[in-house]
Protein backbone atom coordinates (compact mmCIF):
# COMPACT_ATOMS: atom_id res chain seq x y z
CA UNK A 1 0.00 0.00 0.00
CA UNK A 2 1.30 3.39 -0.97
CA UNK A 3 -0.88 6.29 0.15
CA UNK A 4 1.60 8.94 -0.98
CA UNK A 5 0.07 9.74 -4.39
CA UNK A 6 -3.27 10.62 -2.80
CA UNK A 7 -1.67 12.50 0.11
CA UNK A 8 0.44 14.57 -2.28
CA UNK A 9 -2.62 15.24 -4.46
CA UNK A 10 -4.58 16.37 -1.40
CA UNK A 11 -1.85 18.68 -0.19
CA UNK A 12 -1.45 20.14 -3.66
CA UNK A 13 -5.15 20.76 -3.94
CA UNK A 14 -5.45 22.45 -0.55
CA UNK A 15 -2.09 24.07 0.16
CA UNK A 16 -3.73 26.90 2.13
CA UNK A 17 -5.22 24.78 4.87
CA UNK A 18 -2.09 22.61 5.08
CA UNK A 19 0.07 25.72 5.52
CA UNK A 20 -2.34 27.14 8.10
CA UNK A 21 -2.20 23.92 10.14
CA UNK A 22 1.60 23.78 9.95
CA UNK A 23 1.88 27.44 10.99
CA UNK A 24 -0.53 27.04 13.91
CA UNK A 25 1.29 24.02 15.27
CA UNK A 26 4.61 25.68 14.53
CA UNK A 27 3.70 28.75 16.57
CA UNK A 28 2.44 26.70 19.51
CA UNK A 29 5.60 24.58 19.57
CA UNK A 30 7.82 27.63 19.06
CA UNK A 31 6.30 29.25 22.14
CA UNK A 32 7.18 26.28 24.34
CA UNK A 33 10.63 25.83 22.80
CA UNK A 34 11.50 29.52 23.12
CA UNK A 35 10.51 29.64 26.79
CA UNK A 36 12.52 26.54 27.58
CA UNK A 37 15.61 27.54 25.56
CA UNK A 38 15.50 31.13 26.78
CA UNK A 39 15.38 30.18 30.42
CA UNK A 40 18.36 27.89 30.06
CA UNK A 41 20.25 30.59 28.15
CA UNK A 42 19.50 33.04 30.95
CA UNK A 43 20.93 30.64 33.53
CA UNK A 44 24.04 29.93 31.49
CA UNK A 45 24.57 33.55 30.52
CA UNK A 46 24.21 34.91 34.04
CA UNK A 47 26.34 32.12 35.49
CA UNK A 48 29.07 32.88 32.94
CA UNK A 49 28.84 36.57 33.80
CA UNK A 50 29.45 35.74 37.46
CA UNK A 51 32.42 33.48 36.69
CA UNK A 52 35.14 35.95 37.58
CA UNK A 53 33.43 36.93 40.82
CA UNK A 54 34.32 34.21 43.29
CA UNK A 55 33.52 36.08 46.46
CA UNK A 56 32.00 39.52 46.87
CA UNK A 57 32.18 41.47 50.12
CA UNK A 58 29.86 44.38 50.81
CA UNK A 59 28.01 46.07 53.62
CA UNK A 60 25.18 44.09 55.26
CA UNK A 61 21.98 44.33 53.26
CA UNK A 62 20.47 42.53 50.33
CA UNK A 63 22.76 39.79 49.02
CA UNK A 64 20.87 39.82 45.72
CA UNK A 65 21.36 43.56 45.30
CA UNK A 66 25.07 43.29 46.05
CA UNK A 67 25.46 40.64 43.34
CA UNK A 68 23.23 42.41 40.82
CA UNK A 69 25.14 45.64 41.29
CA UNK A 70 28.66 44.21 41.39
CA UNK A 71 28.34 41.48 38.74
CA UNK A 72 25.61 42.90 36.51
CA UNK A 73 26.30 46.60 37.20
CA UNK A 74 22.67 47.26 37.97
CA UNK A 75 22.63 50.82 39.35
CA UNK A 76 21.85 50.99 43.06
CA UNK A 77 23.13 53.00 46.00
CA UNK A 78 24.94 50.41 48.07
CA UNK A 79 26.05 51.18 51.63
CA UNK A 80 29.82 51.43 51.94
CA UNK A 81 32.27 49.23 53.81
CA UNK A 82 35.44 50.65 55.33
CA UNK A 83 38.17 50.93 52.74
CA UNK A 84 40.90 49.68 55.05
CA UNK A 85 39.42 46.21 54.49
CA UNK A 86 41.20 46.33 51.14
CA UNK A 87 44.55 46.53 52.84
CA UNK A 88 43.63 43.79 55.30
CA UNK A 89 42.53 41.52 52.48
CA UNK A 90 45.63 42.27 50.41
CA UNK A 91 47.73 41.04 53.32
CA UNK A 92 45.60 37.94 53.92
CA UNK A 93 47.39 34.73 52.80
CA UNK A 94 44.08 33.19 51.74
CA UNK A 95 43.51 35.95 49.21
CA UNK A 96 45.02 35.76 45.73
CA UNK A 97 43.64 39.14 44.77
CA UNK A 98 41.13 41.65 46.07
CA UNK A 99 39.80 44.60 44.12
CA UNK A 100 37.37 47.38 44.98
CA UNK A 101 34.44 48.11 42.71
CA UNK A 102 33.11 51.65 43.08
CA UNK A 103 30.08 52.92 41.18
CA UNK A 104 28.14 56.06 40.73
CA UNK A 105 29.31 57.86 37.65
CA UNK A 106 27.97 57.59 34.15
CA UNK A 107 29.06 58.85 30.79
CA UNK A 108 26.53 58.75 27.94
CA UNK A 109 24.69 55.93 29.63
CA UNK A 110 27.84 53.87 30.18
CA UNK A 111 28.71 53.23 33.81
CA UNK A 112 32.08 54.52 34.96
CA UNK A 113 33.46 51.92 37.34
CA UNK A 114 36.33 52.62 39.69
CA UNK A 115 38.49 49.58 40.30
CA UNK A 116 42.05 48.33 39.99
CA UNK A 117 44.08 47.07 37.06
CA UNK A 118 43.79 43.53 38.45
CA UNK A 119 39.99 43.60 38.29
CA UNK A 120 39.94 45.39 34.94
CA UNK A 121 41.69 42.47 33.26
CA UNK A 122 39.85 39.93 35.38
CA UNK A 123 42.91 38.96 37.41
CA UNK A 124 44.88 38.37 34.23
CA UNK A 125 42.32 36.31 32.32
CA UNK A 126 41.01 39.06 30.05
CA UNK A 127 43.03 40.33 27.10
CA UNK A 128 43.09 43.78 25.59
CA UNK A 129 42.06 44.18 21.98
CA UNK A 130 43.38 47.73 21.72
CA UNK A 131 45.75 49.99 23.63
CA UNK A 132 46.66 49.28 27.24
CA UNK A 133 45.19 49.22 30.75
CA UNK A 134 44.91 52.43 32.73
CA UNK A 135 48.14 53.49 34.45
CA UNK A 136 47.27 56.93 35.76
CA UNK A 137 44.42 58.73 37.53
CA UNK A 138 42.94 60.20 34.38
CA UNK A 139 43.10 57.09 32.19
CA UNK A 140 40.26 54.79 31.20
CA UNK A 141 40.08 51.32 29.75
CA UNK A 142 36.82 50.71 27.92
CA UNK A 143 34.76 47.53 27.75
CA UNK A 144 34.38 45.77 24.40
CA UNK A 145 30.94 47.24 23.72
CA UNK A 146 31.51 50.76 25.05
CA UNK A 147 31.11 53.00 22.04
CA UNK A 148 34.22 55.04 22.65
CA UNK A 149 37.70 54.17 21.49
CA UNK A 150 41.24 55.00 22.58
CA UNK A 151 41.97 58.70 22.45
CA UNK A 152 38.43 59.72 23.46
CA UNK A 153 38.22 62.20 26.36
CA UNK A 154 35.26 63.04 28.59
CA UNK A 155 34.04 64.42 31.92
CA UNK A 156 31.95 61.88 33.80
CA UNK A 157 28.58 62.94 35.18
CA UNK A 158 27.00 61.76 38.39
CA UNK A 159 23.58 60.11 38.48
CA UNK A 160 21.57 57.30 37.08
CA UNK A 161 21.14 56.23 33.47
CA UNK A 162 18.67 58.54 31.78
CA UNK A 163 18.23 60.46 35.04
CA UNK A 164 19.25 63.96 35.90
CA UNK A 165 22.96 64.29 35.53
CA UNK A 166 25.43 66.86 36.61
CA UNK A 167 28.89 67.00 35.23
CA UNK A 168 31.91 66.87 37.48
CA UNK A 169 34.07 69.69 36.32
CA UNK A 170 37.77 69.51 36.57
CA UNK A 171 38.63 65.90 35.82
CA UNK A 172 38.96 64.74 32.28
CA UNK A 173 39.33 61.07 31.49
CA UNK A 174 41.05 59.74 28.38
CA UNK A 175 40.42 56.26 27.02
CA UNK A 176 43.70 54.39 26.59
CA UNK A 177 42.56 50.88 25.74
CA UNK A 178 39.77 48.50 25.05
CA UNK A 179 39.17 45.10 26.65
CA UNK A 180 38.10 41.88 24.95
CA UNK A 181 34.49 40.85 25.12
CA UNK A 182 33.26 39.06 28.25
CA UNK A 183 29.56 38.74 27.38
CA UNK A 184 28.69 40.61 30.57
CA UNK A 185 27.43 44.10 31.41
CA UNK A 186 31.08 44.97 32.10
CA UNK A 187 31.52 45.11 28.31
CA UNK A 188 29.73 48.46 28.32
CA UNK A 189 31.55 49.91 31.29
CA UNK A 190 34.33 52.47 31.36
CA UNK A 191 36.88 51.29 33.90
CA UNK A 192 38.93 53.89 35.75
CA UNK A 193 41.31 53.74 38.72
CA UNK A 194 39.26 53.62 41.92
CA UNK A 195 41.42 56.44 43.29
CA UNK A 196 40.04 58.82 40.69
CA UNK A 197 36.45 58.01 41.70
CA UNK A 198 37.34 58.80 45.31
CA UNK A 199 39.07 61.98 44.33
CA UNK A 200 36.14 63.10 42.18
CA UNK A 201 33.97 62.83 45.25
CA UNK A 202 36.52 64.64 47.42
CA UNK A 203 37.43 61.54 49.37
CA UNK A 204 40.91 60.44 50.36
CA UNK A 205 42.48 58.53 47.51
CA UNK A 206 43.91 55.63 49.42
CA UNK A 207 47.51 56.78 49.44
CA UNK A 208 49.64 58.97 51.73
CA UNK A 209 49.06 62.50 50.61
CA UNK A 210 52.74 63.42 50.87
CA UNK A 211 53.67 60.75 48.29
CA UNK A 212 53.59 61.70 44.60
CA UNK A 213 49.86 61.30 44.78
CA UNK A 214 48.51 61.58 41.29
CA UNK A 215 50.97 59.15 39.73
CA UNK A 216 50.53 56.10 41.92
CA UNK A 217 47.46 53.92 41.57
CA UNK A 218 46.46 50.53 43.01
CA UNK A 219 48.08 48.62 45.88
CA UNK A 220 49.85 49.07 48.18
CA UNK A 221 47.25 51.14 49.95
CA UNK A 222 47.62 53.35 53.00
CA UNK A 223 45.03 52.07 55.46
CA UNK A 224 44.38 55.41 57.05
CA UNK A 225 43.68 57.08 53.72
CA UNK A 226 41.29 54.53 52.24
CA UNK A 227 37.78 55.76 51.57
CA UNK A 228 34.76 53.49 51.84
CA UNK A 229 33.85 51.22 48.91
CA UNK A 230 30.49 49.64 48.08
CA UNK A 231 31.91 46.30 47.08
CA UNK A 232 35.13 44.29 47.07
CA UNK A 233 35.70 41.37 44.70
CA UNK A 234 37.95 38.71 46.21
CA UNK A 235 39.76 35.94 44.43
CA UNK A 236 40.58 33.30 47.05
CA UNK A 237 43.54 30.99 46.66
CA UNK A 238 41.48 27.81 47.13
CA UNK A 239 37.96 26.60 47.69
CA UNK A 240 38.67 26.11 51.38
CA UNK A 241 39.99 29.67 51.57
CA UNK A 242 36.84 30.88 49.87
CA UNK A 243 34.63 29.32 52.53
CA UNK A 244 36.76 30.47 55.43
CA UNK A 245 36.87 34.01 54.03
CA UNK A 246 33.14 34.01 53.56
CA UNK A 247 32.58 32.85 57.13
CA UNK A 248 34.91 35.46 58.50
CA UNK A 249 33.46 38.39 56.56
CA UNK A 250 29.87 37.46 57.19
CA UNK A 251 30.27 38.99 60.65
CA UNK A 252 31.39 42.31 62.04
CA UNK A 253 29.78 44.85 59.78
CA UNK A 254 30.36 43.16 56.43
CA UNK A 255 28.56 40.62 54.27
CA UNK A 256 30.32 38.07 52.06
CA UNK A 257 28.52 36.18 49.32
CA UNK A 258 29.31 33.71 46.57
CA UNK A 259 27.53 35.21 43.55
CA UNK A 260 26.98 31.68 42.20
CA UNK A 261 25.03 30.81 45.30
CA UNK A 262 22.88 33.93 45.11
CA UNK A 263 22.17 33.19 41.45
CA UNK A 264 21.04 29.66 42.31
CA UNK A 265 18.36 31.08 44.59
CA UNK A 266 17.34 33.44 41.78
CA UNK A 267 17.18 30.48 39.40
CA UNK A 268 14.80 28.71 41.76
CA UNK A 269 12.52 31.70 41.48
CA UNK A 270 13.02 31.79 37.72
CA UNK A 271 12.32 28.06 37.54
CA UNK A 272 8.94 28.62 39.16
CA UNK A 273 8.12 31.30 36.63
CA UNK A 274 9.24 28.97 33.87
CA UNK A 275 6.99 26.21 35.17
CA UNK A 276 4.01 28.51 34.92
CA UNK A 277 5.00 29.67 31.43
CA UNK A 278 5.64 26.09 30.33
CA UNK A 279 2.20 25.06 31.54
CA UNK A 280 0.69 27.90 29.53
CA UNK A 281 2.70 26.82 26.49
CA UNK A 282 1.63 23.18 26.89
CA UNK A 283 -1.99 24.31 27.29
CA UNK A 284 -1.64 26.32 24.09
CA UNK A 285 -0.29 23.30 22.26
CA UNK A 286 -3.13 21.13 23.52
CA UNK A 287 -5.67 23.71 22.34
CA UNK A 288 -4.05 23.98 18.93
CA UNK A 289 -3.90 20.22 18.48
CA UNK A 290 -7.55 19.92 19.53
CA UNK A 291 -8.59 22.67 17.10
CA UNK A 292 -6.68 21.05 14.28
CA UNK A 293 -8.16 17.65 15.05
CA UNK A 294 -11.58 19.21 14.80
CA UNK A 295 -10.68 20.81 11.48
CA UNK A 296 -9.40 17.47 10.16
CA UNK A 297 -12.57 15.70 11.31
CA UNK A 298 -14.66 18.31 9.51
CA UNK A 299 -12.55 17.92 6.40
CA UNK A 300 -13.24 14.17 6.47
CA UNK A 301 -16.93 14.98 6.06
CA UNK A 302 -15.98 17.23 3.15
CA UNK A 303 -13.84 14.50 1.67
CA UNK A 304 -16.31 11.68 2.16
CA UNK A 305 -16.96 11.58 -1.58
CA UNK A 306 -13.30 11.39 -2.43
CA UNK A 307 -12.82 8.63 0.12
CA UNK A 308 -15.81 6.74 -1.31
CA UNK A 309 -14.41 7.05 -4.84
CA UNK A 310 -11.09 5.66 -3.66
CA UNK A 311 -12.89 2.76 -2.01
CA UNK A 312 -14.89 2.18 -5.23
CA UNK A 313 -11.65 2.10 -7.20
CA UNK A 314 -10.40 -0.69 -5.01
CA UNK A 315 -8.75 0.99 -2.02
CA UNK A 316 -9.15 -0.98 1.19
CA UNK A 317 -10.41 0.47 4.46
CA UNK A 318 -6.87 0.16 5.76
CA UNK A 319 -5.62 2.22 2.84
CA UNK A 320 -8.05 5.04 3.59
CA UNK A 321 -7.20 4.89 7.29
CA UNK A 322 -3.47 5.00 6.61
CA UNK A 323 -3.89 7.85 4.15
CA UNK A 324 -5.82 10.09 6.58
CA UNK A 325 -3.62 9.23 9.55
CA UNK A 326 -0.38 9.75 7.62
CA UNK A 327 -1.56 13.05 6.16
CA UNK A 328 -2.58 14.43 9.57
CA UNK A 329 0.57 13.22 11.29
CA UNK A 330 2.71 14.61 8.49
CA UNK A 331 1.23 18.07 9.00
CA UNK A 332 1.82 17.84 12.76
CA UNK A 333 5.41 16.70 12.18
CA UNK A 334 6.05 19.59 9.81
CA UNK A 335 4.55 21.97 12.37
CA UNK A 336 6.69 20.52 15.16
CA UNK A 337 9.85 20.87 13.07
CA UNK A 338 8.92 24.42 12.15
CA UNK A 339 8.21 25.14 15.81
CA UNK A 340 11.60 23.82 16.86
CA UNK A 341 13.32 26.07 14.34
CA UNK A 342 11.02 29.00 15.07
CA UNK A 343 11.48 28.64 18.81
CA UNK A 344 15.23 28.65 18.38
CA UNK A 345 15.05 31.71 16.16
CA UNK A 346 12.71 33.43 18.60
CA UNK A 347 14.97 32.69 21.54
CA UNK A 348 17.93 34.07 19.56
CA UNK A 349 16.01 37.27 18.86
CA UNK A 350 15.04 37.63 22.52
CA UNK A 351 18.65 36.93 23.50
CA UNK A 352 19.87 39.63 21.12
CA UNK A 353 17.42 42.17 22.54
CA UNK A 354 18.33 41.12 26.07
CA UNK A 355 22.03 41.49 25.29
CA UNK A 356 21.47 44.94 23.85
CA UNK A 357 19.64 46.01 27.01
CA UNK A 358 21.61 44.30 29.76
CA UNK A 359 24.95 43.45 28.21
CA UNK A 360 24.59 39.83 29.30
CA UNK A 361 25.30 37.45 26.41
CA UNK A 362 22.78 34.58 26.39
CA UNK A 363 24.05 31.38 24.75
CA UNK A 364 20.85 29.99 23.19
CA UNK A 365 20.93 26.27 22.45
CA UNK A 366 18.29 23.75 21.52
CA UNK A 367 18.75 20.75 23.76
CA UNK A 368 17.00 17.53 24.56
CA UNK A 369 14.33 19.34 26.60
CA UNK A 370 13.09 21.17 23.52
CA UNK A 371 13.37 18.10 21.28
CA UNK A 372 11.31 16.14 23.82
CA UNK A 373 8.71 18.91 23.79
CA UNK A 374 8.36 18.75 19.99
CA UNK A 375 8.46 14.94 19.90
CA UNK A 376 5.84 14.69 22.64
CA UNK A 377 3.52 16.88 20.61
CA UNK A 378 4.19 14.74 17.55
CA UNK A 379 3.50 11.57 19.55
CA UNK A 380 0.26 12.87 21.03
CA UNK A 381 -0.80 14.29 17.67
CA UNK A 382 -0.02 10.97 15.99
CA UNK A 383 -2.20 9.11 18.50
CA UNK A 384 -5.03 11.62 18.21
CA UNK A 385 -4.84 11.46 14.39
CA UNK A 386 -6.00 7.85 14.71
CA UNK A 387 -9.43 9.32 15.36
CA UNK A 388 -10.04 10.93 11.94
CA UNK A 389 -8.41 7.86 10.40
CA UNK A 390 -10.95 5.72 12.21
CA UNK A 391 -13.84 7.93 11.05
CA UNK A 392 -12.64 7.58 7.47
CA UNK A 393 -12.19 3.85 7.99
CA UNK A 394 -15.79 3.48 9.18
CA UNK A 395 -17.37 5.60 6.48
CA UNK A 396 -19.98 3.68 4.43
CA UNK A 397 -19.05 3.78 0.75
CA UNK A 398 -22.45 3.47 -0.94
CA UNK A 399 -24.08 6.30 1.01
CA UNK A 400 -21.21 8.68 0.28
CA UNK A 401 -21.23 7.82 -3.42
CA UNK A 402 -24.96 8.47 -3.68
CA UNK A 403 -24.85 11.87 -1.96
CA UNK B 1 -9.12 12.03 -8.52
CA UNK B 2 -8.49 15.73 -8.83
CA UNK B 3 -5.00 16.88 -7.90
CA UNK B 4 -3.40 13.96 -9.72
CA UNK B 5 -2.27 13.88 -13.34
CA UNK B 6 -3.96 11.66 -15.91
CA UNK B 7 -1.14 9.15 -15.55
CA UNK B 8 -1.31 9.38 -11.75
CA UNK B 9 -5.03 8.69 -11.86
CA UNK B 10 -4.65 5.70 -14.09
CA UNK B 11 -1.86 4.26 -11.93
CA UNK B 12 -3.74 5.03 -8.68
CA UNK B 13 -5.27 1.55 -8.15
CA UNK B 14 -1.75 0.12 -8.22
CA UNK B 15 -1.06 2.11 -5.03
CA UNK B 16 -3.82 0.27 -3.18
CA UNK B 17 -1.70 -2.83 -2.88
CA UNK B 18 -2.10 -6.34 -4.19
CA UNK B 19 -0.44 -7.80 -7.24
CA UNK B 20 0.91 -5.20 -9.66
CA UNK B 21 1.65 -6.25 -13.26
CA UNK B 22 5.11 -5.54 -14.61
CA UNK B 23 5.74 -2.63 -17.00
CA UNK B 24 2.69 -0.99 -15.48
CA UNK B 25 3.81 2.51 -16.30
CA UNK B 26 4.43 1.74 -19.94
CA UNK B 27 1.06 -0.04 -20.15
CA UNK B 28 -0.62 3.00 -18.63
CA UNK B 29 1.04 5.31 -21.16
CA UNK B 30 -0.04 3.01 -24.01
CA UNK B 31 -3.55 2.98 -22.62
CA UNK B 32 -3.66 6.78 -22.46
CA UNK B 33 -2.69 6.97 -26.11
CA UNK B 34 -5.19 4.27 -26.96
CA UNK B 35 -8.12 6.17 -25.41
CA UNK B 36 -7.04 9.28 -27.29
CA UNK B 37 -5.69 11.45 -24.48
CA UNK B 38 -2.67 13.53 -25.42
CA UNK B 39 -0.90 14.63 -22.25
CA UNK B 40 -0.30 12.03 -19.50
CA UNK B 41 0.93 14.78 -17.15
CA UNK B 42 -2.21 16.91 -17.50
CA UNK B 43 -4.00 17.60 -14.20
CA UNK B 44 -7.24 15.63 -13.99
CA UNK B 45 -9.01 18.82 -12.82
CA UNK B 46 -8.61 20.35 -16.27
CA UNK B 47 -10.09 17.45 -18.26
CA UNK B 48 -13.47 17.77 -19.99
CA UNK B 49 -16.21 15.30 -19.06
CA UNK B 50 -15.61 13.21 -22.17
CA UNK B 51 -11.89 13.12 -21.44
CA UNK B 52 -12.59 12.10 -17.85
CA UNK B 53 -14.72 9.21 -19.07
CA UNK B 54 -11.92 8.12 -21.38
CA UNK B 55 -9.39 8.32 -18.56
CA UNK B 56 -11.77 6.23 -16.43
CA UNK B 57 -11.94 3.61 -19.17
CA UNK B 58 -8.16 3.52 -19.35
CA UNK B 59 -7.93 3.15 -15.55
CA UNK B 60 -10.51 0.34 -15.54
CA UNK B 61 -8.71 -1.57 -18.29
CA UNK B 62 -5.20 -1.20 -16.90
CA UNK B 63 -5.25 -4.46 -14.98
CA UNK B 64 -6.83 -6.43 -17.86
CA UNK B 65 -9.89 -7.37 -15.84
CA UNK B 66 -11.97 -10.37 -16.91
CA UNK B 67 -15.15 -8.31 -16.55
CA UNK B 68 -15.44 -4.60 -17.39
CA UNK B 69 -18.42 -2.87 -15.76
CA UNK B 70 -19.57 0.65 -16.63
CA UNK B 71 -22.35 2.61 -14.97
CA UNK B 72 -23.85 5.15 -17.39
CA UNK B 73 -20.56 5.62 -19.31
CA UNK B 74 -22.17 7.95 -21.86
CA UNK B 75 -24.38 10.02 -19.57
CA UNK B 76 -23.87 13.77 -19.85
CA UNK B 77 -22.04 13.36 -23.17
CA UNK B 78 -23.46 14.47 -26.53
CA UNK B 79 -24.23 11.86 -29.18
CA UNK B 80 -20.88 12.13 -31.01
CA UNK B 81 -18.80 11.89 -27.88
CA UNK B 82 -21.03 9.16 -26.48
CA UNK B 83 -20.30 7.13 -29.62
CA UNK B 84 -16.55 7.69 -29.17
CA UNK B 85 -16.64 6.49 -25.55
CA UNK B 86 -18.78 3.50 -26.52
CA UNK B 87 -16.35 2.56 -29.30
CA UNK B 88 -13.56 2.82 -26.79
CA UNK B 89 -15.30 0.55 -24.28
CA UNK B 90 -15.88 -2.10 -26.91
CA UNK B 91 -12.36 -2.00 -28.30
CA UNK B 92 -10.78 -2.07 -24.84
CA UNK B 93 -13.00 -4.94 -23.73
CA UNK B 94 -12.04 -6.80 -26.88
CA UNK B 95 -8.35 -6.13 -26.37
CA UNK B 96 -8.52 -7.46 -22.81
CA UNK B 97 -10.85 -10.29 -23.81
CA UNK B 98 -13.17 -9.03 -21.07
CA UNK B 99 -16.91 -9.35 -20.70
CA UNK B 100 -18.44 -5.86 -20.93
CA UNK B 101 -21.44 -5.08 -18.72
CA UNK B 102 -23.00 -1.62 -19.03
CA UNK B 103 -25.89 0.06 -17.24
CA UNK B 104 -27.38 2.75 -19.47
CA UNK B 105 -30.45 4.72 -20.48
CA UNK B 106 -29.10 5.33 -23.98
CA UNK B 107 -30.99 3.29 -26.68
CA UNK B 108 -28.11 3.82 -29.14
CA UNK B 109 -25.70 2.11 -26.77
CA UNK B 110 -28.14 -0.73 -26.00
CA UNK B 111 -28.42 -1.50 -29.68
CA UNK B 112 -24.76 -2.52 -29.84
CA UNK B 113 -24.97 -5.31 -27.25
CA UNK B 114 -25.64 -8.99 -27.81
CA UNK B 115 -27.69 -9.29 -24.63
CA UNK B 116 -29.99 -6.56 -23.29
CA UNK B 117 -31.91 -6.85 -20.02
CA UNK B 118 -34.55 -4.16 -19.54
CA UNK B 119 -35.43 -3.11 -16.03
CA UNK B 120 -38.28 -1.00 -14.72
CA UNK B 121 -38.55 -0.02 -11.06
CA UNK B 122 -36.10 -2.74 -10.10
CA UNK B 123 -37.87 -5.55 -11.98
CA UNK B 124 -36.63 -7.30 -15.08
CA UNK B 125 -39.20 -6.71 -17.81
CA UNK B 126 -37.46 -8.04 -20.93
Amino acid sequence: MNPWPVIVANLRRRPGSAIAIILLIGLAVALGVAISAQERALRKGSAAAADAFDLVIGAPGSETQLVLTTVFLQPAALPLIPGDLLKTLAADPRVAAAAPVAFGDFHRGMPVIGTTVEMANRFGSLKLVEGRLFAAMDEVVAGADANVGPGYSFHPSHGAVGGEEHTHDGDTYTVVGRLARTGTPWDRALLVPVESVWETHALPDGHESDAEESDHIGAPWAAAALAGVPSIVVKPRSVADAYSLRNQYRRGGTMAVFPGEVLVSLYTLMGDARSVLSLIAIGTQALVVAAILLAVLLSIAQRSRQIAVLRALGASRAYVFLMIWLETTLLIAAGAALGLAGGWGGAEVIAAIFHARSGIALPVTIGSDEAVLALALLGIGGVLALLPGWVAYRQPVAAALRS
Amino acid sequence: MPGLSVLGNILLPAAFGGRVPTNLRQRALDMIRKVGLERPDQDADTLSRGEMQRAAVARAALFSPPILMADEPTASLDADRAAVVADLLFSVAEACAATLIVVTHAPALCARFDTVIAMDHGRIVA
